[in-house]
């Protein structure tokens, strides 16, 4: 199994940004989106 | 502040788009400078009238007064196409190597005072350690993933010889509302043609880290203040702290749309110098 993965250790402790999505709720929220801009809901 | 390539019809047109619209909302005078060779103009409807759009060409720009008075430019035009790049690299080092270059020299010429270089996770190439710090060894396996390394590289030359602030990104996946490729767009298409057969590319197994828009262009916007404030040149890496795998997000697929077609996993063959990109 490949895993792809960033450390983003350093913009959070030297910026003070975060990510506020998880990376499951960030797919989830586009598919919601883009379900609904291409029209593939059930 | 100049925000290059907003329209383009490439892989990350909409962090460009997005991140224009805020600049804009923050109150900002923005000018975007798009060659428009794979986008359309309609794309940046929401802010066109707020905005001064020039089209032009960085591979040799013809404009260049644009540039004048200018205080900051989110370089971000590039070609992403990284198959692409291993079959055509001229391409490459012509839209993403001598393009940088030349917003540097225009940077420079005119005294700009800080760029915000959108660089990539490719630059690291197939990563010895999971997850992936900045220090970690520069290795890309496609020409893309070299064409970034070399604008980093530029980027922070020009910031010590000239003083130019510069912060240079090296984002993960990035997904939202407009996304036009990758996994999740791939998946939706197959099923808009047949919601009764899904076929997907590999194991499934694979997992990547993906980070939603508004949070990428707060990460933007973040680094280029933070920049700004204290001087310099930094990278830092743009992602999340979790991956997901393409399994998992087949599933949530189903769930949304409400579909129930027969899934099949295809293998497919490893296409070189691909790594990060969707």
């Amino acid at each position: 199994m490949k895993r792809m993965l960033l450390s983003i250790d350093r913009i959070v402790r030297e910026v003070g940004w975060k990510p506020t999505l998880s990376s499951r709720d960030a797919i989830e929220l586009t598919v919601r989106s883009l379900a609904q801009e291409l029209g593939v809901v059930k | 502040m100049i925000v290059n390539e907003g329209a383009s019809d490439r892989w990350c047109w909409f962090h460009r788009l997005i991140l224009t619209e805020r600049l804009v909302e923050m109150g900002f005078n923005v000018v975007v400078i798009d060659n428009l060779s794979s986008g359309d103009l309609d794309r940046l409807r929401n802010v066109i009238d707020r905005v001064k759009f020039v089209k032009d060409d960085l591979k040799s720009p013809s404009n260049p007064d644009v540039f004048q008075g200018v205080d900051a430019v989110f370089h971000l035009a590039a070609n992403p196409e990284v198959r692409v790049s291993v079959t055509e690299p001229r391409i490459h080092f012509d839209e993403n190597v001598l393009a940088t270059f030349n917003v540097l020299e225009l940077a420079r010429k005119y005294g700009v005072r800080s760029v915000v270089y959108a660089s990539s996770s490719t630059v690291y190439g197939d990563a010895r350690v999971v997850p992936t710090p900045e220090d970690h060894p520069i290795q890309p396996i496609s020409v893309y993933g070299a064409a970034k390394a070399a604008g980093e590289v530029m980027c922070g030359t020009y910031a010590r010889l000239y003083g130019i602030n510069c912060v240079a990104l090296r984002y993960a996946n990035i997904v939202g509302p407009r996304l036009r490729h990758g996994v999740i767009h791939d998946l939706l298409m197959k099923l808009r043609k047949n919601p009764s057969e899904l076929e997907v590319l590999g194991d499934g197994t694979q997992e990547k880290s993906y980070l939603y828009i508004t949070d990428a262009v707060n990460a933007t916007l973040m680094a280029w203040e933070y920049a700004v404030k204290n001087g310099g040149v930094y990278i830092y890496n743009v992602g999340n702290w979790d991956s997901i795998s393409v399994k998992d997000i087949v599933s949530i697929v189903i769930k949304v749309t409400g579909l129930n077609p027969r899934i099949t996993y295809k293998q497919q063959p490893q296409m070189v110098g691909v790594g990060w990109a969707t």
